[in-house]
């Protein structure tokens, strides 16, 4: 399952670059996504399925196919918080003081999470939506490139 | 110097790659997220993400390319062309970090990037320029003074300017408002510099450029010429060295200028000069353009010098690996470049997925390509696909192996402008080498 959270994330980058295909492999799954129009519909409407394919090696479940409308809806969505730039990560604003946020806390829009140093500047990386850390990807001093996964947040109606 | 960061893509960061292998070192790669799988990130030794597809967040990104170089201990950076290769600011933090540039100071890089500053420079050493306002001019008033001394027609010019933009040409002082201020905006617009020069403007020149290259020993050597007067709207198509237009007395004459050009700023690296020569061969400096050039192969080729490791080789300190009584250029060689453009539909650019590729061969046949099977010609970057480089020994030879290289190069998936180069291979102009920079007006 959180397999599929991670192909979420990756979901929305497709989309969000108007990509037709996208194949990817990690240790333990292999993803492939392709954009397909319903036929009898405009190019620009809304009614494009998505299929998604996703193979786990670990379990050798059948194929999974998921057809999903443009309007996502999956329960217990979470999203990723990728790096915005190159830099070295760094959970606490400074080293005597207490990290942004710990795995279980719950965050809010514009919270920040980490800060990522770039040249001697330092630049806090700030939750755009609301929900609870589930996973803190990095660790202290480690080398972030633009695109990396920093935490996984599981998203929450704002109270 | 070991670890070599490439800050570039596409053709020129494989090529880079290439000398980087030749020579031993660690070629780490940058990309941004439209080149996860570009061929040189897969041919690199390290790779890094720097950014989304938009250039200005990623290649142009100098923080995050120099975060890179300096937490992975990068010991230079070889910036190729485009990009930030003539951005002297970056050539400035990259000394401030103690990180190699590849390429001239960043005091070299600024003086002659400036135009109207690169030319009182070379006028001073007596190099010819183009007649023209020594200055910058600031206002319609006076340029139609100084083409009232010169004589129309007269170009309008940026001084920040580069790559054909922000260019106007004005044929009498009725086209001169309009054309000022056209210049003046388009410069503004693409080098936040709207400040213009006012130059001469000869017909029909022909545009003949010197590859030169300076150690850090103060020897400059010159490795000839390279015509590339086949442009279409300033951008060059089809490069040719020697030059068919140039004999032996005038690439001494220009050798020499360009040596004394480079000598005179203290260069370092390799670089070009370019010239603009009339009907009468009289040749004028028009710029110098301080990095390693798209074309720069031809004189490759016909030298015998791999010019991308004599960059490595100066940049270490070294001397330069020939003497001027050694270069000598044998044979002939013509470069076409093929982008991912539509002929028919005025050049436009088609980007697209690469569906099929078959590379043509044989002797004398070069291409220096980041395409293969699958790949993605984005449309965040310029659409070019390889640089076609054949290689003769008369300019016949060349002719036919560069035809027939055309015909077996088979691209599917993007449209490409291989159609227009086996087209203009045909122009009789072409064939006896008797055109200038009018051919594709």
């Amino acid at each position: 399952m959180k397999q599929t959270k991670q192909v979420i994330a990756w979901m929305e980058k497709f989309h969000e670059l108007s990509l037709t295909s996208f194949e990817c492999e990690t240790d333990t799954m292999s993803v492939r996504m392709t954009k397909e129009f319903v036929e009898g519909t405009e190019v620009t409407k809304v009614n494009e399925a998505q299929k998604i394919a996703v193979v786990t090696n670990e379990s050798k479940e059948n194929i999974e196919t998921e057809e999903m409308k443009q309007q996502v809806n999956v329960e217990e969505m979470t999203y990723i918080v990728t790096a915005p730039m190159v830099g070295i990560y760094y959970s606490k604003p400074s080293p005597d003081e207490p990290s942004y946020v710990e795995e279980g806390q719950t965050v809010t829009e514009g919270d920040p999470l980490c800060v990522l140093e770039s040249m001697k500047l330092f630049n806090e990386v700030e939750a755009t939506k609301c929900g609870k850390v589930v996973n803190v990807y990095k660790q202290d001093g480690d080398f972030v490139e633009f695109g990396d996964a920093l935490f996984e947040i599981q998203l929450e109606e704002e109270v | 110097m070991r670890r070599i960061l490439i800050a570039n893509r596409g053709e020129i960061a494989v090529r880079i790659i290439r000398a980087c292998r030749d020579l031993g070192l660690t070629a780490i790669a940058v990309y941004s997220e439209a080149d996860r799988a570009a061929l040189h990130v897969q041919m690199a030794d390290e790779a890094y993400c720097i950014g989304p597809a938009p250039a200005h967040d990623s290649y142009l990104n100098i923080k995050n390319i120099l975060t890179v170089a300096i937490e992975k201990n990068v010991d230079a950076i070889h910036p190729g062309y485009g990009f930030l290769a003539e951005n002297a600011n970056f050539a400035a933090l990259c000394e401030k970090e103690n990180i190699k540039f590849i390429g001239p100071s960043s005091h070299v890089i600024e003086r002659m990037g400036d135009k109207a500053e690169a030319r009182k420079t070379v006028a001073s050493q007596g190099v010819p320029t183009i007649p023209g306002s020594p200055d910058i001019v600031p206002t319609v008033e006076e340029a139609l003074d100084i083409a009232k001394q010169y004589g129309y027609p007269v170009m309008i010019k940026a001084t920040a300017g580069g790559g054909g933009k922000g260019m106007r040409v004005a044929h009498d002082a009725k086209e001169m408002k309009t054309a000022f201020q056209q210049a003046t905006r388009e410069a503004e617009a693409a080098f936040g510099n709207g400040a213009v020069y006012i130059e001469k403007f000869i017909v029909a020149p022909r545009h003949i450029e010197v590859q030169i290259a300076q150690d850090q020993h103060g020897q400059a050597v010159h490795f000839g010429e390279r015509d590339c007067s086949v442009q279409r709207r300033h951008q060059k198509l089809i490069e040719e060295a020697p030059s068919p237009f140039v004999d032996d007395v005038l690439r001494d004459k220009m050798g020499v200028a360009a040596v004394q050009v480079a000598l005179a700023v203290g260069y370092e690296g390799v670089g070009t000069v370019e010239f603009l020569v009339d009907a009468d061969k009289n040749f004028y400096f028009m710029e110098m353009n301080t990095r390693i050039q798209v074309e720069h192969p031809i004189t490759e080729e016909v030298t015998s010098v791999d010019l991308v490791k004599e960059q490595f080789t100066i940049a270490r300190g070294d001397q330069l690996s020939v003497k001027q009584e050694e270069i000598q250029m044998t044979g002939w060689a013509m470069e076409c470049r093929i982008n991912a453009e539509d002929v028919d539909k005025d050049f436009q650019p088609s980007p697209g997925t690469i569906t099929s590729l078959l590379a043509p061969g044989g002797i004398g046949v070069r291409l220096d390509s980041a395409a293969h099977m699958h790949s993605v010609i984005s449309p965040y970057y310029d659409s070019m696909i390889a640089k076609l480089i054949v290689t003769g020994k008369t300019r016949e030879e060349t002719l036919i192996r560069l035809e027939r290289a055309l015909r077996e190069f088979q691209i599917e998936g993007v449209k490409t402008t291989i159609p227009f180069h086996l087209a203009f291979l045909q122009r009789e102009a072409f064939r006896q080498g008797n055109y200038d920079t009018s051919i594709l007006e």
